[in-house]
């Protein structure tokens, strides 16, 4: 049986389609407002969903995703809250579902129950930001057979090591466009399409490129060489101006519609 | 039991275990930094130029050896026992941490970097590494949390003169954990031109690993000197253990001399319940944090937790990985003392020797006090006395303003 990543990049792929890949922080700033959220994103067209798992010291991440964790922390998020919120997704949408964490919560949790319930409750992937393929943890082969473990490269990893985790990965190919944490940029690097090339040949999952897509231009710009676009800071951001009362629901919804459209309709455009 | 201890000699295996505490749970960012720290730093040690240099410079720079001297009169307090101290605290700087932000910067230099960043909590790894920096001539940036720059502001100063930037951590508790944050952010993002300076035997692989060898030297120097000075080993060795690496690097020298018993104190707070204290082995649960696997301060979430501790460098959730292995071999013991007896054991070494020791070490002093009255007459202590109190002096005296009993 297919699993739901692959089932939709078969049909993207099929009309030649770029994935949006929005991601949010579960229970960020309310559980209900993500849930609507969540509702938005879908409906402007989001192929796949990557929800984080709030952590006190998300050390990959910029200030807008660190202040994101600490609103949905504050607000009393954990693990089996992600979970009953995943179910309430799962009730109405079959769209996949890409977990991010950090590993101590997951490991506190542990990582076979985890991977259990984080199935059960309908997620697909699992992205563990400091859990690298050369570590091996009890419950991490169970894992990976309940889940599909996205794997990171980034613009520093060795060619040596690029091979093993285009191996290794599952769903999809994580490619960090930068060396760097998350968070917005004014421009793309180029390092980002390099990374993309370099990896056609040593992958055989979809390539999706995350980290500091800021822009309907940029995200249409990655769209033109990468199979997926990962867009976080600059939804959260727009979230974060929500809950200062400087934005609206309207204006993010906006603003995800046009982040959608500019990656969708990148390979008409060509 | 001897083939236990000189195995334990032997770790980190080659993917960075101490048992099973260690690793090297990076993001993939980092990855690759790591690997080519780890790289150059087992080039560095077969290079007998690197040792040499580091050598001289500990020498003539730092001021080792340092002197393991025996404080009588605070002995005389204690019955028949005799009380070393070694004397970390003279060191240029005042603290052990130049030990390995000599090594450390040596290092980065071979490896063609010309930037620094680092994190401190106490402020004293701060300044030995802006002053390595400044020796030199690389670009220095130090992350501290907002609240340990007022509680150690004279650090800052230090640190500023010495031409590092300080740069003001505002996030969370605003202490160390969150500089450590900081400070990984910058080196992931300046990886090409950057070496991250780690100040305790903590995060991934290799830094335990590297911070113990610099440090080692206390250990190794210790225990020639009390063959020199009393023919004999000492009964007890005692340190503070922040992240570790004052303790490692004293513990080290005596780990293979199963008749010396090794102490690690921890910072034990204003009391038991999370966020009051930073005592990891008393709470602690095993965990994942900084890159390494250990006990950690944490909520039943996995969150990592708030810690206190009235001395800044100890302040911290997460313990060295090698000290978790230590203390699963039975071979270091692990206790804890409270904020205010370690002050008690600041103003009786300022009061009875005229040494000011650092609010770190003066845990040490204090465990060393509380265990005196157990051990039989004869018996011989050694105490590493980690740093010097200057950069308490205005803290502690603010405490005493609000007229806190010390
Ligand atoms: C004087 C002194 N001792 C001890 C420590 C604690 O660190 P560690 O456990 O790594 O020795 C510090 C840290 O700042 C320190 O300044």
């Amino acid at each position: 049986m297919i699993g739901r990543i692959e089932k939709t990049f078969l049909e993207l792929q099929k009309d030649r389609i770029k994935a949006f890949i929005p991601f949010v922080m579960a229970g960020d700033p309310t559980p209900e407002v993500f849930l609507n959220i969540v509702e938005i994103l879908e409906e402007a067209g989001a192929d796949i969903l990557e929800v984080g798992i709030p952590f006190s010291d998300p050390l990959a991440d910029g200030p807008i995703i660190q202040q994101s964790a600490f609103r949905a922390l504050k607000g009393g998020m954990h693990i089996d809250r992600v979970f009953s919120l995943l179910n309430i997704i799962r009730k109405k949408s079959n769209i996949p579902i890409v977990l991010f964490s950090y590993l101590n919560p997951i490991f506190r949790y542990g990582i076979e129950r985890f991977a259990a319930q984080a199935y059960d409750n309908g997620a697909d992937g699992v992205l563990i930001v400091d859990l690298p393929p050369e570590e091996s943890l009890e419950g991490i082969n169970f894992l990976e057979k309940k889940l599909d473990r996205i794997l990171l490269v980034t613009p520093a990893t060795s060619p040596l090591r690029k091979k093993r985790i285009a191996e290794r990965t599952r769903g999809f190919l994580y490619c960090v466009s930068r060396n760097g944490i998350t968070g917005l940029q004014k421009e793309l690097s180029k390092e980002a399409y390099e990374l993309v090339k370099s990896m056609e040949t040593l992958s055989k999952v979809p390539l999706c490129v995350g980290f500091g897509v800021s822009t309907p231009h940029q995200a249409k710009t990655v769209a033109s060489y990468a199979d997926g676009v990962v867009v976080g800071s600059a939804l959260v951001d727009e979230l974060a101006r929500i809950v200062e009362g400087k934005s609206t629901l309207e204006k993010f919804k906006e603003f995800a519609f046009s982040l959608a459209k500019s990656i969708h309709q990148e390979q008409k455009d060509n | 039991m001897q083939k236990r201890e000189t195995f334990s000699l032997k770790l980190p295996d080659s993917l960075g275990y101490f048992g099973p505490y260690g690793g090297r749970f990076a993001p993939e960012s980092l990855m690759e930094a790591l690997l080519e720290l780890e790289e150059a730093y087992k080039k560095a040690q077969k290079d007998q130029h690197f040792k040499e240099e580091l050598e001289e410079l500990l020498k003539n720079y730092a001021g080792r050896p340092t002197p393991l001297y025996y404080a009588k009169r605070l002995s005389s307090l204690l019955g028949d026992k005799k009380v070393y101290l070694k004397r970390e605290d003279l060191l240029h700087t005042g603290a052990h941490k130049i030990n390995n932000t000599l090594g450390q910067v040596l290092l980065a230099k071979r490896m063609g970097k010309k930037r620094i960043v680092a994190e401190t909590g106490a402020g004293q790894h701060g300044v030995a590494t802006a002053t390595a920096c400044a020796l030199f001539g690389m670009e220095c940036r130090i992350y501290m949390g907002e609240l340990d720059m007022e509680r150690q502001a004279l650090n800052v100063t230090r640190m500023q003169m010495l031409g590092a930037e300080v740069y003001p951590v505002r996030v969370g508790q605003k202490t160390l954990k969150e500089a450590i944050n900081e400070g990984l952010r910058d080196w992931v993002i300046n990886l090409h031109t950057t070496h991250y300076v780690l100040g305790s035997a903590l995060g991934p692989h290799p830094f335990p690993m590297i911070v113990r060898d610099f440090q080692k030297v206390i250990g190794e120097e210790c225990r020639e000197q009390f063959f020199k000075q009393e023919g004999r080993l000492p009964d007890v060795a005692i340190a503070c253990v922040g992240g570790g690496s004052n303790a490692i690097g004293f513990f080290y020298g005596f780990l293979s001399d199963p008749q010396v018993r090794l102490i690690g104190v921890e910072a034990g707070g204003n009391g038991e319940a999370l966020g009051e204290h930073a005592a990891r082995f008393a709470s602690g649960k095993l965990g994942i944090f900084h890159g390494t696997k250990t006990f950690v301060l944490q909520d039943e979430n996995g969150q990592i937790a708030s810690t206190h501790s009235v001395s800044a460098g100890l302040d911290y959730p997460a313990v060295g990985p090698e000290h978790a292995f230590l203390r699963d071999l039975s071979r270091v013991e692990y206790s804890k003392v409270s904020d205010t007896e370690a002050l008690e054991g600041f103003f009786l070494l300022s009061q009875t020797e005229g040494i000011l020791p650092a609010l770190e070490s003066a845990h040490a002093l204090a465990y060393c006090l509380k265990i005196c009255r157990k051990l039989p007459k004869g018996a011989i202590v050694a105490v590493n006395l980690s740093g010097r109190g200057d950069k308490d002096v205005n803290q502690i005296a603010a405490l005493q303003n609000k007229g806190q009993r010390v």
